[in-house]
């Protein structure tokens, strides 16, 4: 039973940082970013490539997250650009355009073939449980708890986050206020194509890494955003967590391992009706 | 009168002059018309194989170059199903119903057995894939693939884990795919049959992208000695690489033709130290002589060397021996006859000679060679064939 959480673990700490990624970009610009792991997956896949031509594993790895950042960046030119008023339901399906754009772009670019991994940290590992963790699981648990400990210092204590929260909340208000909501609003894209890039380069070595599949890691990712209820930044964490555990740790109980997916729905809808629990009849229709 | 006769028999030598060219143009045009064959594959999306059809292409080129069937060029349409069931349908209709064509060939998709195998019976047509996938590829009167087939595949895996590896405790794991479900059954009861053990461990919840970390954990936890799982090259390279992470020793491992990769082995290295896999076909990195041929080919048509591709070629070639074989017109319903007819092709790139035959289903190729990775290169560790009995 222990052995079935370590192991969610694994995953659990990848669907975090996405989870993170997410609900900055949702908090921030109020848009529900499903170009994201592909943003991150191609910021990867760029690492990737150079790690083939002879760049060192680290560089290889940090110029990744930077081709991450620069990507997601040139996305948020295109949101504040042409879709600044637009609803989120407009803004929304615009990033699954750049997702189908950066997919077939991607197949293109980086073909099919395997590639060796990029091996930013020596192989070690230690056992919990009989679960062995690398540190690159590691990494990605201290990460996610880093990220969201200094996205919430940076939101309530500095003077860019005071500003950033005047964005998401009322961003025409702060516009007119004299805010450079174009940079700020850029700068948040950014973060978050590099914290995507950061998540599927530490979660890649243990999975199918194949673009496409990498890019549907978006889907646990959201359940996780969506388990902490898109609000705060250690309740998605801890969402990221829980989805990964129920991925993980089904496996064990043989009734209910070929219900996996079902089972994340199945939480996802008990967390809706528990967040919606003191709404009146009128109100939660 | 005389004027009437004149006139009518002038009007007469004119039909029958034009009627004469008219045949004579049209029969020269009927002599040039190609032969069209087509397929349907997966070539894009989240799995692709390519190589088939790529391959296949390339055989009926160099037919072509050397003058074609009678006179007539092979022209090969390939059509791309991108992985949706949707889209294979509608193009195995624009195949048959639009282009006409004689055959399909070559064709290596998830599902297009599935989806199209009643309309080929329907239209009398028949198909020889490079790679059949799913299972109904082995199960209706018209398909006939020229490989082995992932669910055979397993089967040959574990009988030669419990034969000639002396193992017991044997293990599967393959796709969370329902659709296989049928082929699955049937693979692990004639397992079961042939080595006389109970397999221990038959998991067929794996997902596509799934963290492998648990299922390795899980051949562990269960005392597996010999684990087949049934993935394609990234999964079993995410395989190998949680079997390290995990420490996980005392198994031995054993993957699907889709592992039978340069690739693999360079991108697993020591990782994948003693890995077995089977090749549907002669290994596609030996020196045999049975593959001279198609790796001139490959290197003339500048294509890389792969398991999927030699299916590709087989295919090809057992296409272009039957169309020659036909006398008469070669039309739909020709070559249809001529497959049900054949029931002896050789080739010494499988190990069972190919037959089509009047049979409701065909499995015609029905052994594998074993193959096993040290120092990240792949020996051949099987000399003959590893053969089931139906």
């Amino acid at each position: 039973m222990l052995e079935a959480l370590a192991v969610g673990l694994i995953p659990g700490s990848a669907y975090a940082l996405i989870a993170v990624s997410i609900l900055l970009t949702y908090r921030m610009l109020g848009v529900l970013d499903f170009s994201q792991t592909t943003v991150g997956a191609f910021g990867t896949y760029t690492g990737l490539a150079l790690l083939g031509m002879g760049v060192p594993d680290f560089l290889a790895a940090t110029l990744g997250v930077v081709c991450g950042m620069a990507l997601s960046a040139i996305v948020g030119v295109i949101m504040v650009r042409w879709f600044a008023g637009a609803r989120i339901e407009i803004k929304s399906s615009v990033t699954v355009a750049v997702m189908l754009a950066l997919i077939a772009i991607a197949f293109r670019v980086f073909g099919n073939e395997q590639r060796p991994l990029t091996n930013i940290f020596p192989r070690v590992s230690f056992a919990v449980f009989n679960v062995h963790f690398t540190l690159a699981t590691v990494a990605g648990l201290v990460f996610a708890l880093l990220i969201g400990a200094g996205l919430a210092l940076v939101l309530r204590t500095t003077r860019v986050g005071i500003l950033l929260r005047a964005l998401s909340e009322r961003p025409t208000t702060a516009e007119l206020l004299g805010i450079p909501v174009g940079v700020l609003a850029v700068a948040v894209w950014a973060a978050a194509g590099g914290i995507a890039t950061l998540a599927i380069t530490l979660v890649a070595p243990n999975r199918t890494s194949n673009f496409v599949t990498l890019s549907a890691l978006l889907l646990p990712g959201m359940a996780g955003a969506l388990l902490g209820l898109f609000r705060s930044v250690p309740r998605t964490i801890a969402g990221g967590i829980l989805v990964g555990l129920l991925e993980g740790g089904s496996g064990y109980f043989s009734a209910i391992a070929p219900y996996r997916d079902a089972l994340s729905f199945v939480v996802i809808l008990l967390a809706l009706l528990w967040s919606q629990r003191r709404d009146t009849w009128d109100e939660a229709r | 009168m005389q004027k009437h006769i004149s006139h009518f028999a002038s009007f007469a030598v004119a039909v029958a002059a034009i009627a004469v060219g008219v045949g004579l143009v049209g029969g020269v045009a009927r002599a040039a018309e190609s032969i069209k064959v087509g397929a349907v594959s997966s070539l894009t999306g989240p799995m692709n194989w390519p190589e088939s059809t790529a391959i296949a292409k390339a055989v009926f080129d160099r037919v072509n170059a050397a003058g074609g069937i009678n006179g007539r060029k092979i022209e090969y349409i390939v059509e791309d199903d991108k992985f949706d069931p949707a889209v294979s349908g509608a193009a195995a209709h624009r195949l048959i119903d639009q282009q006409g064509v004689v055959g399909m060939v070559g064709s290596a998709s998830v599902m297009e057995c599935a989806v199209n195998a009643k309309y080929y019976l329907q239209k009398n047509i028949v198909s020889i894939p490079g790679t059949g996938i799913d299972p109904i590829c082995f199960r209706t009167p018209n398909i006939a693939p020229v490989n082995t087939g992932p669910y055979l595949g397993i089967a040959v895996s574990l009988y030669y884990a419990a034969t000639a590896l002396k193992l017991d405790h044997l293990c599967a794991f393959t796709p969370a795919i329902p659709s296989g479900k049928v082929g699955t059954d049937e693979a692990m009861a004639l397992a079961e049959k042939l080595t006389g053990q109970k397999i221990l461990v038959d998991d067929r919840t794996v997902q596509g992208g799934d963290d492998l970390t648990q299922f390795v954990l899980k051949a562990q936890r269960s005392g597996c000695k010999a684990v087949v799982y049934a993935g394609v090259e990234p999964q079993a390279i995410a395989w190998m690489r949680a079997v390290k992470a995990q420490n996980v020793t005392g198994i031995t491992w054993l993957m699907l033709t889709a592992a039978y990769t340069d690739q693999v082995g360079k991108v697993l290295g020591a990782d994948g130290e003693g890995m077995y896999a089977n090749s549907e076909f002669e290994p596609y990195l030996s020196t045999s002589p049975a593959l001279d041929d198609w790796k001139a080919l490959s290197t003339q048509a500048k294509l890389g060397l792969s398991s999927f591709s030699e299916g590709g070629y087989l295919s090809a070639t057992i296409f272009v021996d039957v169309l020659k074989s036909i006398k008469g017109e070669i039309t739909r319903d020709s070559v249809t006859k001529a497959f049900q007819a054949l029931t002896d092709y050789k080739t010494s790139m499988i190990g069972t000679p190919f037959v089509f035959g009047p049979g409701k289903t065909h499995q015609p190729n029905h052994s594998s060679k074993m193959v096993q990775l040290h120092d990240g290169k792949w020996d051949v560790v099987t000399p003959d064939f590893v053969t089931l009995a139906d």
